[in-house]
């Protein structure tokens, strides 16, 4: 190899570091710090001791445990009999049902939460509406917010098992099937633990995002002081009334990060038992469909339920609280006082400035990413180059970081820096914050992308005497097109709807939609977070839908 | 024109470490198609990618040309683009985004003589001529068969006039019938580009069939190399022989200067010098040497056929002569299962091992 060729990873080894290796050291430092970004002070135990020893601390942790557990349920109990439906059986409508399922990935955990209020509440939603106005349906305790967050993570699941599932080759099934085994005992030694590893990696990768998530927790527990590790760090930092006490925050960090880290190992070891497994993915994957016969319309009826409860039910009361001047229950005679104001003073909530600022950052930070994680993926898949397990880990860690350590790390940093680089407040800050944060999504799906194309490609090309990069870009990347550029949709939706970084690091400057969203709901403005809310959904369902048909056949496995 | 001294490759970390290639000489001559054969794992294809330059060995020498592409005692490592080769892989490697045409213009446009656009056209069509693809130029790669994919990798490689083609198994992937017509389409093709060629396969057959030169190798070494009939009527080893089709083995002790007791009783052959009377040895004889006589005579050993196998163009008969079973080839169908019959060894047809 050239010496040019040696430097390039090199230099993307270290942008990587840069921006994943110092906020992870820094967590540690924060909670080892006492009083505010760039004071002086040794390091000091003080924060865990203050953290561990603080009467609430028990209770924090066995919510966080509750919820998380909670959460799990709620998704779970929805999406496998979901993947099962909608992948093994004969029910109508399936093809109808992924795409309502691709709609409902994108609507953001924090105006699910909303809509749940909303519906739930006697003032506007189904209790008024049904004629029980003494019904308390409160969602502001843990099963309330177990089940927002819980029903939130079906979609995103129900992508992620129904690839598992497929990459199961039917042929061992049927194999089991031919030799005159029965359908009780394939099931048992043959189809559990085949997929035994692939669900309890899944188990794990859930139970690890549901500990450290940070919207339905906010949302419904603040207002009834109910706390969580994630809502806890945004209390210790938001500090009404008081210094932001950073030390604390970078304590209960180190406490999910630790947690996090464990499951996370335990998760790679038993993923690496699923690739084992993993003979032949999906191809030619034809599954003989089970007939449901007498229970289709039961089947039926759950699967239209649910997709009511996911998508219907919030966008109609969003849609319905979006005309309104003041919250009042659906009827014929409130049908006549709806108006178009909250759309047309759209602008007036926060200026054009979150606007403009939303666009700025959901055109650059994907398209950054994207260009990183091409070069990663490429030295991790495919280079000799000595470092590429190093650079692998690091990307993989900046996925056990939650959205909302990552939020309170950068602050930290940014404060420290302010007095020499002005980032701190800025819409720099947001962005960087979403290039760490989607980046291991991204390399992954390229990963797994670029996984796919057979070496000899790269390798013809290469002996035919075309140079290394020139097959990179006129082989490799027109070959995972498709991938790279739904990874960078995706990448862009996620972006659009991240709001928990944005809270963290926000200012006046910096303002985005999602955040002026969260701020108008805090004032009690419903009709416009409404408003904002349809529109949100909106671009999300048009984006979706025309990339959809341009892309149909890369949607599925690229969600997963 | 490809010349490799000492070639040493391990893969694996530095605890348990394989040599998949084990100090190997080699050398082929300009024009010379030379084929490595073996068994998998053998380190045939690593040696091939070696001189490609998709692997890096560890010592040794490997010339193309007269330029030394790779010396790692000196650090001299050409990179796979920059040595003057074109190579047909397993897997066809044929790019799924572009035509046929684009297939094979893409190295020359793009790889070591970038030529002119029109220059690369002609290029192009003599090439997908000579593999009877011309009238398919403008389909998408994906949209042929494996025999056509195979063809525009042949193209590929062609139209390039690189100095050496480097060829990884690649009729592997193709059903019998397909396998036989591309072989003896890539012998006419080799044989009137003139190209030389080092190709590897683990199939008899194909290595027979294409090669001037024969390297049958194993567990990293090559153990014989010459032309495809030396090889064949004079393997140096058990290993050789039974690779390169079918062989019987009956055991054996010298018994004198042209005789041995075996097995099958008093036999003539002819000992080498080396061999000492009442040594132990080795004695092989292919299928198709063995004839059968009906009846029995005295001086022939007798046995009863106890399979009977029609190819269509031969009978394969299995023999069992005492305790052993000896596999006979011929064209003579008369005898049935169960029959008895003599034996005739050949006195010439008989291939002695020494040891073991």
């Amino acid at each position: 190899m050239s010496k040019g060729a040696q430097l390039f990873p090199l230099f993307i080894l270290f942008t990587v570091a840069l921006l994943v290796g110092i906020p992870l050291v820094t967590v540690f430092f924060i909670s080892l710090k006492t009083g505010l970004p760039g004071q002086p002070g040794a390091l000091t135990l003080a924060n865990f001791k203050a953290v561990l020893l603080a009467p609430g601390t028990r209770a924090i942790l066995w919510n966080t445990f509750l919820f998380a557990s909670g959460t799990m349920l709620v998704t779970l109990t929805i999406a496998i009999p979901l993947v099962w439906l909608l992948n093994k059986t004969d029910l109508p409508g399936k093809g109808s049902f992924y795409l309502l399922m691709t709609v409902s990935v994108l609507i953001p955990t924090f105006l699910r939460a909303i809509a749940w209020i909303l519906l739930t509440s006697p003032r506007i939603g189904l209790p008024g509406l049904l004629g029980f106005e003494q019904l308390d349906l409160s969602l502001y305790n843990l099963p309330g917010m177990s089940f927002v967050q819980g029903i939130s993570f079906v979609p995103a699941r129900f992508f992620m098992l129904s690839a598992a599932y497929r990459a199961m080759d039917p042929a061992l099934e049927e194999a089991a099937y031919t030799s005159g085994v029965g359908k009780l005992m394939t099931f048992l030694r043959i189809i559990v633990p085949l997929t035994l590893p692939a669900i309890a990696a899944a188990f794990i990768y859930y139970f690890i995002t549901a500990l450290s998530v940070f919207e339905a927790p906010a949302i419904l527990g603040l207002p009834s002081g109910i706390f969580v590790l994630s809502s806890a760090i945004f209390e210790a930092v938001e500090a009404r009334g008081g210094l932001p006490k950073y030390g604390q925050a970078g304590a209960l960090g180190i406490l999910i990060l630790v947690i996090g880290l464990c499951a996370s190992l335990l998760y790679v070891r038993i993923i690496r038992q699923t690739q084992k497994y993993a003979v032949v993915t999906g191809r030619g994957y034809k599954p003989r469909l089970v007939a449901l016969g007498k229970l289709k319309p039961l089947a039926l009826a759950f699967v239209l339920l649910y997709f009511c409860l996911e998508l219907l039910l919030p966008f109609l009361i969003f849609l319905w609280a979006s005309f309104l001047t003041y919250l009042r229950v659906p009827s014929w005679e409130a049908l006549s006082k709806l108006t178009w104001i909250n759309y047309s003073n759209i602008f007036d909530y926060g200026g054009t400035e979150p606007f403009i600022n939303t666009l700025i950052l959901i055109s650059a930070a994907p398209l950054l990413t994207i260009a990183l994680s091409i070069p990663v993926s490429w030295i991790v898949v495919r280079s000799r180059f000595a470092y590429r397990g190093t650079l692998d880990t690091m990307v993989f860690l900046s996925h056990c970081v939650p959205n909302i350590v990552l939020g309170v790390t950068l602050l930290y940093l940014f404060l420290i820096a302010r007095n020499s680089i002005a980032i701190y407040g800025s819409l720099l800050a947001l962005i960087i914050a979403n290039i760490i944060n989607s980046l291991a999504y991204a390399t992954r799906t390229i990963n797994s992308s670029m996984i796919q194309i057979h070496r000899e490609l790269e390798e013809a090309a290469r002996v035919s005497g075309v140079s290394g990069f020139i097959t990179v870009a006129k082989v490799t990347i027109p070959l995972i097109a498709g991938a790279v550029f739904n990874s960078w949709i995706w990448v862009v939706l996620l972006t659009y709807r991240e709001v928990t970084m944005a809270l963290v690091l926000g200012s006046p400057e910096n303002r985005v939609v999602s955040t002026v969203i969260w701020s108008l709901w805090s004032e009690g403005r419903v009709p416009q977070v409404s408003a904002l809310g349809v529109v949100m959904m909106g671009t999300f369902l048009v984006l979706v839908l025309s990339l959809r048909r341009a892309f149909a056949r890369f949607y599925e496995n690229e969600l997963a | 024109m490809i010349q490799i001294r000492e070639l040493v490759k391990t893969f694996g970390s530095a605890g348990d470490k394989v040599a998949a290639v084990n100090r190997i000489d080699l050398e082929v001559q300009e024009g010379e198609f030379c084929v490595l054969l073996g068994p998998s794992g053998c380190g045939k294809t690593t040696t091939l990618r070696c001189v490609a330059g998709l692997e890096r060995p560890e010592s040794g020498e490997i010339r193309i040309g007269h330029t030394v592409v790779v010396q790692p005692a000196t650090g001299i490592f050409m990179a796979p683009e920059k040595r003057d080769i074109s190579m047909v892989f397993q897997s066809y490697a044929i790019w799924p985004h572009m035509t046929v045409f684009d297939n094979v213009a893409f190295p020359l446009k793009w790889g070591r003589k970038k030529l002119r656009k029109l220059e690369a056209a002609k290029k192009v069509e003599e090439a997908l001529a000579m593999v009877r693809l011309d009238a398919l130029k403008n389909r998408p790669a994906t949209d042929l068969s494996g025999g056509q994919q195979q063809r525009v990798a042949l193209a590929r490689a062609v139209a390039l006039d690189a100095k050496v083609v480097l060829m990884d198994e690649p009729l592997s992937n193709l059903d019998a019938r397909l396998r036989d017509e591309m072989r003896i389409e890539l012998k006419r093709l080799t044989g009137e580009l003139g190209v030389t060629t080092l190709y590897v396969t683990h199939d008899q057959i194909e290595a027979l069939s294409l090669a001037d030169k024969v390297c049958v190798m194993n567990r990293g070494s090559i153990l014989q190399t010459g032309k495809p009939e030396e090889i064949y009527k004079q393997p140096k080893d058990r290993f050789v022989s039974e690779f390169l089709g079918q062989m019987n083995f009956v055991r054996a002790r010298v018994a004198g200067t042209d005789c041995v007791e075996s097995e099958l009783g008093k036999l003539a052959v002819s000992i080498p010098d080396g061999a000492r009377a009442g040594e132990e040895i080795t004695l092989g004889i292919r299928p198709e040497c063995i004839e059968l006589r009906k009846g029995c005579g005295a001086v022939m050993p007798e046995g009863e056929i106890t399979l009977r196998s029609f190819l269509g163009n031969a009978v394969v008969y299995e023999v069992r002569v005492g305790q052993l079973v000896v596999r006979v080839q011929t064209n003579d169908d008369r005898f049935s299962a169960k029959e008895k019959v003599g034996l005739v060894f050949p006195a010439g047809a008989w291939r002695l091992f020494l040891s073991s």
